[in-house]
């Protein structure tokens, strides 16, 4: 069953319906989730989970005008914007307690195939793309990791071709920049 | 003709394949014939097989559970929905004889505001009970907490519950947001009405124990000293201080080091502590250290005769 089949059938009061259409969803809004975040498995949970009430909630609102996943998407990267700047005050005091959790990791053995490279690999790049302007790094997310065309993106983020592209040049250059060690 | 400078410009769409099909031919009969342009699409390219290397993380999820959980929460937010639209109907609903169909949705939920404000005025064993309730709530409960707690409108005594009962959360980054609100207000020399909150009760012993434990590594201590400081001087001679006190003697006669270099971190940061640490001068392995904390800290030197530091620091605080 498609989207907008399922979309009817929750206006018209089907719960079993919203929950066909979080399964078909779930594991791609993760992992949006996952990367918008930097690689916070918890954060990336909650996150997708509170977008998929909030697209319940406004589901009247949709009008099948774009796909249900970049309605979903903007909704995910507007909660996203909404919690970073919550937070944005409070940075100072989570990082230490950040970097207390991340003290007290049991370093990972390398298993002489560069288990370790690739996974210090994986922490540097996550850590650098969330080191990114918040709309160059939704743009990086959206095309690199979800697949989304620059005209779809534009939907999603409400702008024009020529700021995805602009977006997703400078994003590009800073990472190069940032991770020329293993480029 | 073609520029290099031109070309440069779209090897991300022509890469991304975003290109129509003209432009497209352009790019690669340009790149296929220049060398510079072919380096720096090449560097794009890894710079994507990096970036498309780096896996993504589903493994911890328990996927039916998640669905389970957002299924709750969309049917407690229909419910929450109805609650707006039901008192406006109602008086449409009775007068066309609908008042059975009008009385079966679901028990109204009780509004978090009343509760805080409930908090605000409850004995510390209601209180204890809303922040155990609290704490067993799911993630929306506790945003919609902080949400409160972060909103600058919130009315003082509702915003200074949310801070106590967030503070008393499992969730560290909760306590530690928590934590740093109550601290912030005082920081912007507002209105100091959290830590006065904070500091003036016995509840707050687990805002205590969190800041004494930040004391013990050098990154995070001088803020968790700051915040006791703080604690402590809205609290003098109150359960807070009595508390500080007790778990310093127990940081300064623990048998690991780090422990005792946090209790005379602490001692050193809290001045009125300075009675307290003559009585270290009886106890085995504290006796160095409490005299040299006294001898710095008053600049005169009465050994091991307590009554001599006791008559001192009277002195000095104008008690005789």
């Amino acid at each position: 069953m498609g989207d907008a089949e399922l979309v009817l059938r929750i206006k018209q009061g089907e719960q079993g319906a919203f929950e066909d259409l979080v399964r078909l969803h779930m594991k791609e809004a993760f992992a949006f989730c996952f990367r918008l975040t930097g690689g916070r498995a918890d954060e990336a949970e909650e996150l997708s989970q509170d977008g998929f009430v909030a697209a319940y909630r406004n589901l009247a609102a949709f009008r099948g005008e774009c796909a249900f996943r970049s309605w979903l998407f903007r909704i995910l990267i507007n909660l996203h914007r909404d919690r970073l700047r919550a937070r944005s005050r409070w940075d100072k005091v989570l990082g230490a307690f950040r970097r207390d959790v991340e003290s007290r990791r049991e370093p990972v053995a390398d298993d002489g195939g560069g288990a370790l490279r690739a996974r210090e690999l994986a922490d540097v790049v996550r850590e650098k793309v969330r080191a990114l302007p918040d709309r160059q790094r939704e743009v990086l997310t959206l095309h690199v990791y979800q697949g989304l065309s620059y005209h779809d993106i534009g939907l999603v983020l409400s702008c024009s071709y020529d700021d995805v592209k602009m977006n997703l040049s400078l994003a590009r250059k800073r990472l190069r920049e940032a991770l020329k060690e293993y480029v | 003709m073609t520029t290099c400078t031109s070309i440069r410009g779209a090897l991300g769409e022509y890469m991304d394949r975003q290109l129509d099909p003209l432009r497209r031919e352009e790019v690669r009969a340009h790149v296929a014939g220049c060398e510079a342009c072919a380096v720096e699409l090449r560097a794009l390219e890894r710079l994507e097989q990096v970036l498309k290397s780096v896996p993504g993380d589903g493994e911890s999820v328990r996927w039916e559970a998640y669905v389970s959980r957002v299924g709750a929460a969309a049917r407690r937010a229909r419910r929450g929905a109805w609650k707006v639209i039901l008192p406006l109907g109602a008086a449409a609903l009775f007068f066309a004889g609908w008042a059975r169909w009008a009385s079966t949705p679901a028990p109204p939920e009780r509004p978090l505001s009343a509760l805080l404000d409930e908090y605000a005025s409850a004995g510390a064993a209601r209180r204890a009970q809303i922040e155990r309730d609290a704490g067993r709530g799911g993630a929306a409960d506790l945003q919609a907490l902080i949400a409160i707690m972060l909103d600058a409108h919130t009315p003082p005594p509702r915003q200074v519950a949310a801070v106590r009962i967030l503070a008393s959360s499992n969730d560290e980054r909760v306590r530690g947001l928590a934590l740093e609100q109550a601290r912030a207000p005082a920081a912007e020399g507002a209105d100091e009405w959290a830590l006065l909150e904070i500091g003036a009760e016995p509840t707050d012993d687990e805002l205590i124990e969190h800041a004494i434990e930040l004391t013990k590594r050098e990154d995070t201590a001088p803020e968790a000293l700051r915040i006791l400081r703080k604690i402590d001087r809205r609290g003098l001679n109150g359960p807070a201080h009595a508390d500080i006190v007790r778990r310093v003697r127990g940081l300064l006669a623990s048998e690991v080091e780090g422990d005792r270099r946090a209790g005379l971190r602490i001692v050193a940061a809290l001045e009125v502590l300075e009675e307290d640490v003559i009585e270290f001068l009886d106890v085995p392995g504290l006796r160095e250290a409490a005299l040299d904390f006294l001898r710095r800290r008053a600049g005169q030197d009465f050994g091991a005769d307590k009554e001599a530091w006791r008559a001192y620091f009277a002195r000095r605080s104008g008690k005789m």
